[in-house]
């Protein structure tokens, strides 16, 4: 190709860019893809060639030569990203764009390469700074303390807060009162206050050791479950529904939440409990309890109980969100690292990259958390059963499978029956001229009785078995037309009726006695026996006769008829009476056998019915690893990345593999317990000593990145991690090595100089003021108004106090006696008091609750009838209670109740006050319960001092 | 109206009320909360700066009149001519809720379109009273947003995210801006319903808890029996609860004694706003002091307008009070609410009767008050309806690709109409307009930058607008 050539091409192409495309670059895009924009969007300049060649974050944008494959015209055909934000271009313009990018897309804009740089899109730590950042480090060893007061020292952990403090020059505080200390204790332990005869008791007990000793029995006590499972629950940010647009029920979550205050009770090891929750389903091993792989089902239910908008119409959508929101909470619960901000950039601030989440996304996309559906589902799966019940259950299975056939089988024969039945009887036709008792002449006293079924007419009368001889029916009938006639005589029969009843026929040829037995069935139809076939005259009256002479027993006279047999119309009917009532007598049988039969697979099917059923994940058929998506468009996919963990994390020195044929949870679940990675560890134990001193080591319990705050005693935090291990996990004895430590036993009552140089009490020269949270707050309430019901575990949801028209979430009449562990969680719209009390947002997992102070909560305590009823509640309990003689009796006995102490002079005096003022204005009842009231709002109770 | 009328009132709230709802609660400002993140901002004086408006605001307040359930554009406000000439024609649409081009029959509006007012802007018959207020609504026919079923249309409308849990666009407001009133919540929403997201959509989300919008009452309640939970109590006698308030007030300083913090101070403080809110609030929603033409003029006293003018009036006694955010929601709790005729269009007479004359109402007494000048008024759903037959029968499905909203008073331009939908009123095609730029433009008319209203949780910038949005320059005055 000639060089001449080529420039002249060339000059001719920028003449259809100068005139047709730059300007156009200029008006329409340059505000956000050039250097000069105030802020470059998508990491995309179009203001050099080179920046339209490399593209920003969703790749190239043009093709030289393949309008078709470039981005740019998909973007302005409004395909994909669509472009510019304002509107679509006109077409003539869009039309200028493909043919400049078919002709080459030759660009003047040349800019020399070593000067260009691609716009950078993060300021975060590399993987190799992340490294050496605090929490990403292996724990280290460190040497215990030396302090200059040796004697204060109760634990190691007080040697490290010590050492700190003398290093400050500060003292640590007095030790708190004992009715404070116990106070303090149960509310840390179990979330329920002391009562009055506990708390003497505790006073009582000043033997050596009367501190651990309290601080097992709490330990044991099954509430403790409860009140530190409660707190793992708003990690896992547990609810009873999904919130978004048409919220739905998740009826089995109370499974989970049962499955977590049973693991605190049995003191399960962290390590295991975690594990449990991620992979439990593929950490089941042969020989395994029934329990113990129940739990291990159950416990997955944690990956599913996310707030995900189910109804949503975009699947493809919805099940990244649901993948999202797995990795996310599981990042800020077990390792408090905030993964989701990396699901469309690498990390602003720490060190984990784009290809990092995707690693977890995979994991997650190969494991099954969603079922089809317009609005979709929750995968579920059944629970195994202790062996005794399996072994029942199996056995009932077996049973009702074996009942299934058999009243298969009687169902046919039923069927089978009725059909020859039908057929036989289609063929039957008794019609002839009938008699009945009541037009025939009758002697003697007969008895008319409907008792025994099967009579013709209305009734049939009997001899009542006496004056033997004496009675007889006769029924006369005056033919219309002489022939031959089958004698039809019904009866109703019975064990009771007489065997040989004489019945006399008057006929054309004369008259004839026969017998009949009345104890027998009647042959035909159940109904008629055949007396013979016999010629009448017309005009002349034939005549049958019953008669009760010689006959023992009851004798029945019911209807006679005279079926003619002489006339083609009426041929005689061919069938077996005989057989006929056999069938019926067959059907009969079947039938109640298949009635029998029915039932009792019915309530079989209720027993094996009973096999529990929890939300919980598997793997997915089919697993893979996924691709990145650029910008976290799910329909913008980059390059697949393998599946496996945090990068920056220290590896093991076999580092784990994920098998193409599995989901990685198991891998993943392995990975945030090995040894090497600290990150757990350190998390967890800081979460406990959250809850016990009101803040953390590290303040910001979910956030150890960078934007996340140092801890305060790393030495300690990593020493305690360590313990943390070397005890297997143990919660309880983490606790109590905390609770037995003398900085938990300090008062709260900071000294000036404590103040003045640690403002924020990092330092733990004094206990932090805790406020009681929502659900402590309502059982202690409970608690003093005696309503508190104190069962445990089972359903949350009680469909039957769902609010109007029929929905869960709205309107729901709580119970209002249970633990407050045991109210269900909704998200859409919370029970007034977690709403108004700060309960964790259950949208978020939550390792500390925002403590907010608003008027609402004031009017709430003020004005809620649930305040109301408790404290008229409590005021009766006063009222009613005859050991009580006086007034101060009175006002002693209640704080004890509500506060645990007895009221200080100055307090007495304002209650005096109060008491004397509001008797003037309102009933005593009234009166007593408004002071109820006002200790519940009062700061005493409200703060654990 | 200009920003030093602002600025001190604000300062001098942050010194004289600890937590009230004007300020940054004095227990967010000095307790340092779990997540450093959150307390970032809060600390002083960058908490103060959170008050103070980016820029000279044109709105002080907005009163959002909230259509549930998508009114129709074409019924209303979108006048196409080509519905009426191709009425019952087929032709293919991309549908939404499908995302397929599929044959769909042409639907016409099945009420007569006028132009009116000065501007000559179109209104179907629906909307009579409406219709003799053009001249001071700025239209957008040009909307279009994320979601195509109600629930997460709805949480989209009011918190910009369909699915993730994220602060409501009221809430957002009161982070950026306080409230006017120190004795009053500064975003209220008016029998709001409890479907689709229910009380997600005026909710505080990751912001402090203090911005949550406050319900008046909820959807399906009586009207007339609406207020703050827990305001007051029919219980306890007035006299006897103040004479527990005495109590309440002398155990506290017994017991806060030489320990008194600030976190403490803050939970005495409460109490006293509680208190002054017992005499300040009730006032919002009792209309018995308003004139019989202004009762009427709202159409309170008919049966049909009832109800929704008396939620318009206590809105505007709200602006008045100096609530900042303040909802009107015309609601119900229904799964397919309000405005959402799938099969039987004509219905929409029945809900534009309820709304028409309240909010035309709304507008006058505002006007009469010189409170539309500062008060951005909005109008609209969550979507739009389709300009064809839903299953070829006689209503409309979603439709969130193109639909009307108008704005009235706070700095945007009378009598005005921006964007434009196809000539079949399906998709917005000229300058549009995502809900995500209105979201933009609010919060600029009220004085904010929607990319620097930020906060951070969790280790990251969150935003109103996600990374989206622009300013609709074009509507402003």
């Amino acid at each position: 190709m000639g060089l001449g050539f080529g420039s002249l091409a060339k000059a001719q192409n920028y003449d259809h860019f100068e005139k047709k495309i730059r300007p156009v670059l200029v008006r329409e895009c340059y505000s956000c893809h050039s250097q000069k924009a105030k802020k470059i969007k998508g990491s995309l300049l179009l203001d050099s060639k080179e920046g339209m060649l490399q593209g920003g974050d969703s790749g190239p944008v043009l093709v030289p030569g393949k309008a078709g494959e470039s981005l740019l015209i998909k973007a302005l055909l409004q395909k994909g990203p669509k472009m510019p934000p304002k509107g679509p271009l006109p077409k003539s313009v869009i039309a200028d764009f493909q043919l400049w990018i078919q002709q080459g897309a030759p660009d003047p804009r040349t800019q020399d390469s070593a000067t260009f740089k691609k716009p950078k899109s993060t300021s975060a730590l590399s993987i190799e700074e992340g490294r050496s950042f605090w929490a990403f480090k292996p724990l280290q060893k460190t040497v215990l303390p030396k302090v200059k007061d040796e004697a204060w020292v109760q634990t190691f952990i007080d040697r490290y807060i010590l050492k700190s403090l003398e290093s400050k020059g500060l003292e640590p505080a007095p030790q708190a009162s004992r009715v404070q200390l116990i106070r303090r204790l149960y509310f840390d332990l179990i979330g329920l206050p002391p009562s009055t005869q506990e708390v003497e008791e505790f006073l009582a007990d000043t033997q050596p050791g009367a501190w651990e000793r309290w601080i097992d029995r709490l330990l044991r006590s099954k509430h403790f479950g409860e009140r530190w499972g409660r707190r793992w629950l708003d990690v896992a940010r547990y609810a009873d529904s999904t919130g978004g647009g048409r919220t739905l029920t998740i009826d089995e979550a109370w499974r989970y939440r049962d499955y977590v205050v049973r693991s605190f009770n049995q003191n399960k090891s962290y390590f295991e409990f975690i594990q449990e929750q991620v992979a439990g389903d593929l950490l089941i091993t042969e020989g395994d309890s029934s329990q113990k792989i129940a739990d291990a089902l159950i416990a997955t239910g944690f990956l599913l109980l996310g707030p995900n908008n189910y109804e949503n119409q975009d699947k493809d959508l919805l099940r990244m969100d649901v993948v999202d929101e797995q990795i996310d909470t599981l990042g800020r619960a077990t390792l408090a690292m905030s993964l989701g901000c990396a699901r469309c950039h690498d990390h602003k601030f720490d060190p984990i990259p784009t290809s990092d989440y995707y690693a977890l996304a995979g994991i997650f996309r190969s494991t099954k958390t969603l079922t089809p559906g317009n609005v979709s589902g929750f995968n579920k799966r059944s629970l195994p059963l202790p062996k005794e019940q399996e072994e029942k259950l199996a056995a009932l299975s077996q049973n009702l499978k074996n009942l299934e056939a058999q009243f298969k089988e009687a169902q046919k024969e039923t069927k089978n029956t009725q059909k020859k039945l039908q057929g036989l009887k289609g063929k039957r036709d008794v019609s002839g001229i009938l008699v009945d008792d009541d037009q025939a002449t009758v002697v003697g006293n007969w008895t008319s009785s409907t008792s025994v079924a099967g009579f013709v007419g209305k009734r049939y009368i009997h001899d009542a078995n006496e004056a033997k001889g004496e009675k007889s029916v006769t029924f006369t009938h005056k033919l219309k037309e002489e022939g031959l006639y089958e004698l039809l005589l019904s009866y109703t029969p019975g064990n009771n009726r007489a065997t040989r009843v004489p019945i006399t026929i008057v006929h054309a040829e004369g008259h004839k006695t026969t017998f009949i037995n009345q104890k027998k069935n009647p042959p035909i139809n159940n109904k008629y026996i055949s007396l013979g076939k016999y010629r009448f005259l017309a005009d002349k009256k034939a005549a049958v006769t019953i008669s009760n002479k010689g006959t023992s027993d009851v004798v029945i006279a019911d209807s006679i008829q005279f079926v003619p047999l002489n006339q083609k119309k009426n041929p005689s009917p061919k069938i077996s009476e005989a057989k006929v009532a056999q069938l019926e007598a067959e059907l009969k049988e079947f039938k109640s056998k298949e009635e029998a039969l029915k039932k009792q697979v019915n309530s079989l099917k209720a027993k094996v019915k009973k096999r529990p059923v929890a939300i919980a994940v598997q793997d997915e058929s089919q697993t893979e690893d996924w691709h990145i998506h650029i910008r976290g468009e799910i329909r913008n996919l980059g390059p697949k990345v393998p599946r496996g963990f945090l990068t920056v994390l220290p590896t093991q020195k076999d580092p784990i593999s994920i098998p193409q044929a599995e989901s990685g949870r198991k891998q993943l679940a392995h990975w945030l317990v090995s040894g090497s990675n600290p990150l757990p560890t350190r998390v967890y134990v800081n979460r406990v000593w959250s809850h016990l001193f009101g803040k953390g080591l590290v303040r910001t319990v979910d956030n150890f990145g960078v934007t996340g705050e140092a801890p305060s005693h790393p030495e300690l935090l990593d020493a305690l991690s360590r313990w943390f291990i070397e005890n297997g996990g143990s919660t309880k004895a983490l606790i109590k090595l905390l609770v037995r430590s003398k900085i938990y036993a300090l008062s709260t009552q900071g000294t000036k100089i404590q103040k003045e140089l640690d403002p924020q009490n990092r330092l733990l020269s004094h206990m932090n003021l805790k406020r009681l949270d929502a659900e402590a707050f309502r059982d202690a309430l409970l608690s003093v108004s005696g309503e508190l019901d104190l069962t445990m575990g089972g359903p949350s949801i009680d469909l039957s106090k769902r609010g109007k028209g029929g929905k869960v979430e709205y309107g729901y009449q709580y119970d209002e006696y249970r633990r407050s562990i045991y109210v269900p969680v909704f998200r859409n719209s919370l029970y007034e008091l977690f709403d108004v009390l700060d309960f964790a947002d259950p949208n978020f997992s939550t390792g500390l609750r925002p403590e907010t102070t608003r008027s609402t909560q004031a009017l709430f305590l003020m004005n809620s009838p649930f305040m109301i009823a408790r404290s008229k509640k409590a005021g009766e309990k006063i009222l009613t209670n005859t050991q009580l003689k006086t007034t101060e009796d009175r006002i002693q006995y209640i704080f004890n109740r509500i506060l645990n102490r007895a009221p200080s002079p100055s307090e007495l005096k304002s209650i005096e006050r109060y008491l004397q003022a509001a008797s003037a204005s309102g009933e005593d009842l009234e009166v007593w319960a408004g002071l109820c009231q006002t200790l519940f709002a009062s700061l005493d109770f409200r703060f654990l001092k | 109206m200009n920003v030093s009328d602002f600025l001190p009132t604000r300062r001098q709230m942050l010194q004289q009320v600890a937590c009230g709802f004007g300020s940054i609660a004095m227990a967010d400002l000095l307790h340092a909360q779990g997540d450093k993140d959150a307390s970032k901002d809060l600390k002083v004086p960058g908490g103060v700066e959170s008050i103070v408006p980016h820029h000279a605001p044109k709105a002080k307040r907005v009163i959002f009149l909230f259509m549930q359930g998508g009114p129709s554009h074409v019924d209303t406000f979108d006048y196409k001519e080509r519905l009426f000439k191709e009425d019952k024609k087929l032709l293919k649409f991309r549908v939404a809720r499908s995302r397929k081009i599929t044959p769909e029959k042409v639907m016409k509006p099945l009420w007569d379109f006028n132009r009116y007012g000065e501007t000559g802007q179109w209104v179907s018959d629906l909307f009579p009273h409406m219709a003799q207020h053009v001249d001071d609504l700025c239209f957008i026919h040009s909307m279009h947003t994320n979601g195509v079923a109600h629930g997460p249309a709805t949480l989209f409308l009011h918190t910009g995210a369909t699915n993730l849990v994220r602060p409501s666009m009221g809430s957002w407001v009161i982070y950026g801006l306080g409230s006017e009133n120190k004795n009053l919540p500064g975003f209220m929403t008016i029998q709001p319903s409890m479907g689709n997201g229910g009380p997600r959509n005026y909710s505080h989300g990751f912001l402090p808890a203090r911005v949550q919008g406050t319900p008046i009452g909820r959807a399906g309640q009586p009207v007339q029996q609406v207020g703050i939970n827990n305001l007051n109590n029919d219980l306890i006698p007035p006299e006897l609860q103040n004479h527990q308030r005495d109590l309440l007030r002398s155990l506290n300083s017994v017991q806060s004694g030489s320990e008194m913090t600030d976190r403490v101070e803050a939970v005495i403080k409460s109490f006293e706003l509680a208190f002054r809110m017992q005499t300040h609030a009730p006032g919002l929603t009792d209309l018995g002091s308003e004139s019989q033409s202004t009762l009427e003029s709202y159409g309170i006293g008919q049966k049909e307008t009832e109800v929704f003018g008396r939620q318009c009036l206590m809105a505007r006694r709200m602006a008045e009070a100096g609530v900042r955010f303040i909802q009107v929601n015309y609601a119900d709790n229904g799964d397919n609410p309000r405005w959402d005729q799938h099969s039987n269009m004509p219905l929409h007479m029945k809900h534009a009767k309820a709304v028409d004359k309240p909010v035309a109402g709304l507008l006058q007494d505002l006007k009469a008050r010189g409170l539309l000048e500062d008060t951005l008024v909005w109008w609209g759903g969550e979507f739009g309806r389709n300009p064809f037959a839903q299953n070829k029968g006689t209503g409309r499905d979603h439709n969130p690709d193109g639909f009307t909203i108008w704005l009235a008073g706070g700095g945007v331009k009378a009598g005005f109409a921006h964007g434009e939908t196809d000539e079949y009123g399906h998709t917005a095609v000229i300058n549009r307009v995502h809900m995500h730029d209105l979201h933009a433009t609010v919060l600029h008319l009220l004085g904010l930058d929607h990319e620097r209203l930020t906060y951070r949780y969790a280790g990251r910038d969150f935003r109103l607008t996600d990374v989206h949005g622009h300013v609709v320059q074009d509507v402003m005055a």
